[in-house]
């Protein structure tokens, strides 16, 4: 990454926590009669620890190609999860669409593990010239730092819009509407939407500093 | 994780303001993360700030230089205030219950931008051209918060767009007329043989690989055409200004064609707002022209209504359900806007 070093240090810190937090939603959502989404969790904590990694490489736990092989088994999961709930359609089931924006954030890391080590070189080179500019990595990584930009706003919206609702009509948008939810409540959904936020925010960060 | 991802079937389809105001929101969130590039937090942003003096009247001028020399103060601290900032108005923004205090702040904030940190467009300058992003993305972004405030109360009677539905049909159609009607004035001042060439060969200089031989490819292809160009554009632009005012269909089409400009600019002329070189603040105007397109969409009610009062079907006096009051309480949503 080219940016600051302050700020790489800060993001890696909240991602780190956020990979914590989700360690422990995966211990305690049985035992509290929670339910929680393991493969969201699960991938959330691993990008957490990679990106924290590729922000300040001394926090780097792993191999790179250990990372891409495993957030490309990431995208196939979620690829496969999507394609059975396209072709079940069932109404308990999420639709296929709540699986891409995972699939997308498994094939950003995927990017960016390939493209970290290039941006590096071309980011010292880049600052040893005085001038400006990251990697090059151009379209791509531009491409991919909007999706996780708007799926970060679509969250906010989202997680806003489960707030218990008010007397009067709604300033804007429609009212939560729609079938009870049965079985066990989720665990702490507004602070697992504010970890996706965070994660969003910081992997489109990272893309964006490869332009 | 749980939380909104678990329960979409619950929420409702946001309707085709929400839409635009999460749009809006998306854009402020890419400038924050544009402003936090390594360059941003160097003196070279406060040089930057202080280019867009240039040209300015001095009472324009001053506030502009007084904002660089704070910057280049701290410009790490002042950059990191910038990048907070425009962050806090995305998620008041895409948060429901603060949509109101983003929309404001990004009116307010957009406006100080417009002036200290863009020199106001360039307007005042005489070199103010479409084609480079002129009046400026930022005055763009205010005017985007004014026209996807809340509706207020539920109306008797749906808006014809969705940017109707905070100021008025006519005072929106006259903020449509002055933005494109200006454009088209500016395009007809910058108007010579040469210009535009002059215009695309500096961009190309300043952008890298692909971006640069398409601006370089774009110079040698208007050389000594410039004037012709330019009086075409100013032509489409006036069709556009005046597009609004059309029947149903034809401001549709019209609005096309104001996205396809939009984008036209966007790539060309402003080579994706400069994001690729490492220095771009902002995605520059050519997206904010394209969603201001966007909420001036016809709706697919009114466009129902205006065909039945032509056939003698429609409820004279307007008899139309109140907004919000339809079968099952549905709101027009995206799809049916962008339909």
């Amino acid at each position: 990454m080219t940016g600051p070093g302050w700020l790489a240090g800060t993001l890696a810190a909240v991602m780190l926590s956020v990979a914590a937090y989700c360690v422990s939603r995966l211990i305690c959502a049985r035992p509290c009669g929670r339910t929680t989404e393991r493969d969201v969790d699960t991938v959330h904590c691993a990008e957490g620890v990679a990106m924290a990694g590729m922000l300040v490489p001394s926090l780097g736990l792993l191999p790179g190609v250990m990372w891409e092989a495993a957030f490309a088994a990431a995208a196939g999961w979620f690829a496969s999860r999507a394609i059975r709930a396209h072709r079940r359609d069932g109404a308990r089931t999420p639709p296929p669409g709540h699986y891409l924006p995972h699939l997308m954030e498994s094939g950003a890391m995927l990017y960016m593990l390939a493209a970290v080590p290039a941006a590096r070189a071309a980011g010292a080179t880049a600052a040893g010239m005085g001038g400006p500019g990251g990697g090059g990595f151009g379209a791509g990584a531009f491409v991919f730092a909007l999706f996780p930009l708007g799926y970060a706003v679509w969250t906010a919206d989202r997680f806003t819009a489960l707030r218990a609702p008010a007397p009067g009509p709604p300033v804007t948008g429609p009212p939560v509407t729609g079938p009870p939810v049965t079985g066990p409540p989720p665990l702490a959904p507004r602070l697992a939407d504010c970890c996706q936020i965070a994660v969003s925010i910081t992997m489109a960060y990272m893309l964006i500093t490869m332009l | 994780m749980t939380g909104a991802r678990d329960v979409p079937a619950r929420l409702g389809t946001p309707d085709a303001r929400r839409c635009l105001q999460l749009a809006l929101a998306g854009l402020w969130l890419l400038d924050a993360v544009l402003q936090c590039q390594a360059f941003m937090f160097t003196k070279g942003f406060a040089g930057m700030l202080a280019a867009a003096a240039a040209g300015n009247p001095g009472w324009a001028a001053a506030p502009v230089l007084w904002a660089a020399h704070l910057a280049g103060r701290g410009p790490a601290l002042a950059n990191a205030g910038f990048a907070t900032v425009q962050l806090l108005i995305a998620l008041a923004i895409a948060g429901r219950p603060t949509v109101k205090a983003g929309l404001a702040a990004s009116a307010g904030w957009a406006l100080a931008v417009w002036w200290l940190g863009e020199g106001l467009g360039g307007v005042l300058t005489g070199g103010a051209s479409p084609v480079t992003g002129a009046p400026g993305a930022a005055v763009l972004y205010a005017l985007l918060a004014v026209l996807l405030w809340p509706e207020g109360r539920a109306r008797h009677q749906e808006p014809p767009f969705v940017a109707a539905g905070s100021a008025g049909v006519l005072t929106t159609r006259l903020a449509w007329l002055a933005l494109w009607g200006s454009l088209a004035c500016f395009t007809l001042a910058q108007a010579s043989p040469g210009g535009l060439r002059r215009t695309f060969a500096a961009m190309a200089s300043a952008q890298r690989g692909w971006i640069s031989a398409m601006d370089q490819a774009a110079a040698g292809l208007l050389a000594q055409r410039g004037a012709a160009v330019s009086a075409v554009l100013a032509v489409v632009l006036l069709v556009i200004a005046i597009g609004v005012f059309l029947p149903g269909r034809a401001a549709r089409a019209v609005l096309v064609l104001a996205v396809a400009v939009a984008a036209l600019i966007w790539v060309a002329g402003e080579n994706f707002g400069g994001v690729f070189t490492g220095s771009g603040t902002d995605p520059n105007s050519g997206p904010l022209l394209a969603l201001l397109a966007a909420a001036y969409w016809p709706r697919v009610a009114g466009l129902r209504r205006a065909g039945d009062a032509r056939t003698g079907d429609g409820r004279a006096g307007g008899a139309q359900e109140p907004v919000g009051e339809r079968a099952g309480g549905e709101r027009p949503v995206c799809g049916e806007v962008a339909s």
